[in-house]
């Protein structure tokens, strides 16, 4: 067992213990265990993060590695690609993800896309980020 | 898409700004399960669905995910240059059904239908009703 010692804001240390005296009841141990758990948590997310990450960058080198052999041989097709393989191609989405689910459904990243030839990166806008609350005098 | 003639509206919603804003709510398929949202419509938006990162990871579109030179860069209106991470999924309005792409950026809380969206419909603002309505092109 080793102790933290940790600074939280007043309002998050306020429903911390509310949470926490509700969840294990008003005994000595109830803030620990919450910190325990939300700990616990935090470190599975944050794995479940990295696992990811890798399997993303898997994936990726397995598409530049096979791209133009998939943009000869599945033209307009859906194509999966799975743990830094390729997996499989369909006809339609559904089916491909049948596939996916069937074939690898322990895979933490995935790559479904519909192969077309020449596609090039897209630059778009991400919408308008002022917005204007109400304050006195501006309604 | 599916074929619905039908024309479907939704009040306009109240997001704490200073005046309401047209929302459409609709549904992510993910594995055969729906997860419903609502989505404000941007126009100054050009992608299909811009969905927060919280909700990206918690449906697992990393499943379903692009590859990442298929990704699209955004341009926030200040400039700033991100990339969007992107997954294609089903999505339903009403009884339509249709992939769309959905992108997200670490960061992001926001739920956006931009033009790549709209362009499957024709879309009314009726300003005096306070209510947006689509119908399927």
């Amino acid at each position: 067992m080793g102790i933290i010692k940790a600074n939280i804001d007043e309002d998050l240390r306020r429903k911390l213990w509310e949470k926490a005296f509700k969840k294990f009841g008003y005994s000595k141990g109830a803030i620990s265990m919450a910190i325990k758990e939300a700990v616990q948590r935090w470190v599975q997310e944050d794995e479940k993060s990295d696992e990811v990450e890798s399997e993303r960058i898997l994936n990726n080198n397995a598409y530049l590695r096979l791209k133009e052999k998939l943009e000869r041989e599945y033209d307009a097709q859906y194509v999966l690609i799975a743990k830094g393989d390729f997996v499989a191609a369909a006809k339609t989405f559904d089916e491909i993800v049948k596939i996916a689910n069937t074939k690898v459904p322990d895979a933490k990243h995935r790559l479904i896309f519909k192969v077309t030839k020449g596609e090039i990166r897209r630059r778009g806008r991400l919408g308008w980020r002022i917005r204007r609350k109400s304050i006195a005098g501006t309604t | 898409m599916e074929d619905s003639k039908e024309k479907h509206c939704w009040n306009y919603v109240d997001i704490g700004v200073r005046n309401k804003v047209p929302v459409v709510q609709l549904e992510i398929i993910v594995d055969d399960k729906s997860h419903s949202f609502n989505f404000l419509v941007d126009t100054g938006y050009d992608g299909c669905l811009l969905v927060p990162y919280s909700i990206y990871r918690q449906l697992g579109l990393e499943k379903f995910e692009l590859p990442k030179d298929k990704w699209g860069v955004g341009e926030t209106v200040s400039g700033e240059i991100l990339p969007l991470i992107s997954a294609l999924c089903k999505i339903k309005i009403a009884d339509t059904i249709f992939e769309c792409i959905i992108e997200t950026f670490e960061g992001n809380n926001d739920f956006l239908i931009g033009l790549d969206f709209l362009k499957n419909f024709n879309a009314e603002l009726r300003g005096s009703k306070q209510e947006i309505c689509l119908l399927k092109c």
